[in-house]
């Protein structure tokens, strides 16, 4: 590059503007997301949980199953989800627990096969349920 | 509810003021400004987390209300600074026309041109909606605010006498031992207004986020001059990932303020060398430091690699009486966060998943087996190589085409800026050596993050000693 001013600006303008594009693409991306289907609505399962939480002592501590079939990522986010809003109540993978949370992603499926061994107490809709353990 | 926000945030930002106005006085322009109310600000979220989780633990739930006791607290502090004549005297102190010891590049231009400044505006302006976006579509955060940094906030807010619920072992996966700096400031808020709104995180990370963003330029325009600021700021920018993560509402973003905080304060105290300013930096510089290991364990690497990094370069540079005196005052702002810090990790936090097994055996074997060393060092060198998805390769064109010139020598803390953070590197390096946790998934999932709390204080760092641009 001969032109000094060119040396110094041409590099300027690929930084701007790769800003640009670089946040840019997150504004579309979070856009598409804002308005997609199937979005996750984390006020939703905040909600559904409200009256389980009024439900449970705030020392319980209770298990926690959810559908096998889905994807790990969702699976981690409900259980943390679940987590987040039964506080300070302890939620713990498993069945060994006087109650047992059902946590679903797939709502409409009635076959809940790890619930198979597990008395049901309340079903709160879209997707959560309260258990009690056989042994209990 | 507003008034009791006000009074949350204005009682330790208040503090955080007089601390700052106290160590330095410099005069006031826009970017000196600037620079002092974004450090205020870190100093008083990190004084004020220490101040809630003391609370936490000592007072509440039968004691009297937070809202009455933590600013009579900070009141009594800022009166006791007062009432010494020697504070009012820094306070009045004629203020320094500007740092005196690193020698100004000849013809650096301390002018922003319009384009220049157009460009950047609208490259923040990208990164504020990019932000607001992913806060929207995640109001909790991404995985781990959520099943950390919020959730153990929550345990603070909602558990009462069952708080310390947040540390148990039954939830090992919520990493219990981590400290507390993040989840502390957003109970503490939640307290104040009285009721737990997912704002609360959200407002804090993006407040970090281009708090950064501003500790990073103002800085730069404070030492060198408008130019490099903004060129650094770009950069940050233009880092993605870093927007993205402040969205996510993820620690490694306070992380990576505290450890630029703690450059820029040692910066600073070398550049008013030789006054009582500069010791007063030094100790603010500790205390950052410490802020930083109460934000993340990573913190804790952090800590040692500045302390070392500082004895060694002054030790070489300017004798061991000095290296002694500037340790002592550095260790004077670091040591009280240390000791809560201790408090919390011997009296809460369960042991670490990484270093927590007392057998030496598989430790052994891991720190032996060569491939491992391979693979994280391909890693570190894939994730350098594709730094923010191409922002490497700008980062060349943009150094290879301006022509670089370095000022030498590099002023002590400049360099001992540089050692921590290859320190930290080389630590980093090890961490991944001895994790007990599957290498691929841990090297996949922490890597970027973990150099990204590095990358504010290397930019600061690297536009401290490059020349201005040569037109």
């Amino acid at each position: 590059m001969k032109s000094p001013k060119l040396r110094i600006y041409l590099p300027l303008a690929i930084l701007v503007l790769f800003g640009l594009y670089t946040n840019l693409r997150i504004v579309n991306k979070e856009v598409d997301r804002l308005h997609g289907p199937g979005r996750f609505e984390e006020a939703v399962y905040d909600a559904r949980l409200a009256p389980l939480k009024a439900m449970l002592p705030a020392d319980a501590i209770v298990g926690y199953v959810t559908d096998e079939s889905i994807e790990t990522r969702h699976k981690v986010k409900y259980f943390y989800l679940t987590q987040y809003d039964l506080c300070p109540a302890l939620v713990v993978r498993g069945k060994s627990y006087p109650y047992i949370i059902g946590g679903y992603y797939d709502i409409d499926n009635p076959r809940r096969t790890d619930a198979a061994d597990l008395l049901p107490v309340k079903d709160f809709g879209a997707g959560i349920e309260l258990y009690r353990g056989r042994q209990q | 509810m507003i008034p009791w926000l006000l009074l949350s945030i204005g009682a330790p930002l208040a503090l955080g003021l007089l601390l700052i106005r106290m160590a330095w006085q410099p005069r006031l322009t826009l970017r000196a400004g600037l620079l002092q109310l974004t450090l205020a600000c870190g100093l008083g979220i990190g004084i004020s987390s220490c101040t809630f989780f003391l609370y936490m633990a000592k007072v509440q739930p039968a004691g009297p209300r937070l809202a009455f006791v933590e600013p009579a607290l900070f009141l009594c502090v800022i009166a006791v600074c007062l009432a010494f004549g020697r504070t009012r005297r820094s306070l009045r102190a004629k203020p320094v026309a500007g740092p005196s010891t690193l020698p100004p590049f000849p013809g650096s231009p301390d002018t922003i041109p319009k384009p220049l400044l157009i460009g950047v505006c609208a490259v923040l302006a990208c990164a504020v909606a990019g932000l607001i976006l992913v806060s929207i579509n995640k109001p909790h955060g991404g995985g781990d605010a959520l099943g950390i940094w919020n959730m153990r906030a929550r345990f603070m807010f909602r558990g009462h006498e069952l708080w310390t619920r947040g540390f148990s072992r039954m939830i090992a996966w919520s990493h219990p031992d981590y400290p507390l700096l993040i989840p502390s400031s957003i109970a503490r808020l939640w307290t104040y207004i009285g009721f737990d709104t997912h704002r609360v995180p959200q407002v804090l990370s993006g407040f970090f986020t281009f708090a950064t963003v501003a500790a990073l330029s103002s800085s730069l325009a404070v030492l060198r001059s408008a130019r490099h600021a903004v060129e650094a700021a770009l950069f940050l920018l233009a880092t993605a990932y870093f927007v993205r993560l402040g969205g996510d509402q993820y620690a490694d973003i306070p992380m990576g303020f505290f450890i630029l905080s703690t450059a820029v304060l040692l910066t600073l105290s070398e550049a008013t060398a030789g006054t009582e300013e500069s010791r007063g930096l030094l100790s603010l510089a500790g205390l950052t430091a410490g802020f930083a290991a109460w934000t993340k364990n990573e913190g804790m690497l952090f800590v040692l690699a500045a302390v070392v990094a500082l004895a060694a370069t002054t030790l070489s540079k300017r004798g061991f009486r000095d290296s002694v005196r500037t340790l002592g005052f550095f260790l004077f702002g670091l040591i009280p966060v240390l000791l809560v810090i201790l408090y919390f990790k011997v009296r809460y936090a369960p042991p670490n998943d990484l270093f927590g097994s007392h057998d030496l055996g598989p430790f052994l074997a891991r720190l032996r087996d060569s491939h491992r060393y391979a693979l994280i060092a391909r890693a570190f060198g894939n994730e350098l190589l594709r730094w923010g998805n191409g922002l490497t390769a700008v980062f060349v064109i943009y150094l290879v085409a301006r022509g670089v010139t370095s000022r030498r020598p590099h002023p002590t803390f400049v360099s001992a800026g540089f050692i921590a953070l290859v320190l930290m590197f080389v630590g980093y390096f090890f961490v991944y050596v001895l994790t007990p946790m599957d290498l691929i998934w841990h090297l996949g999932t922490s890597l970027e993050r973990l150099l990204l709390q590095m990358w504010p204080t290397f930019l600061f760092l690297l536009f401290l000693v490059i020349g201005p641009a040569e037109e």
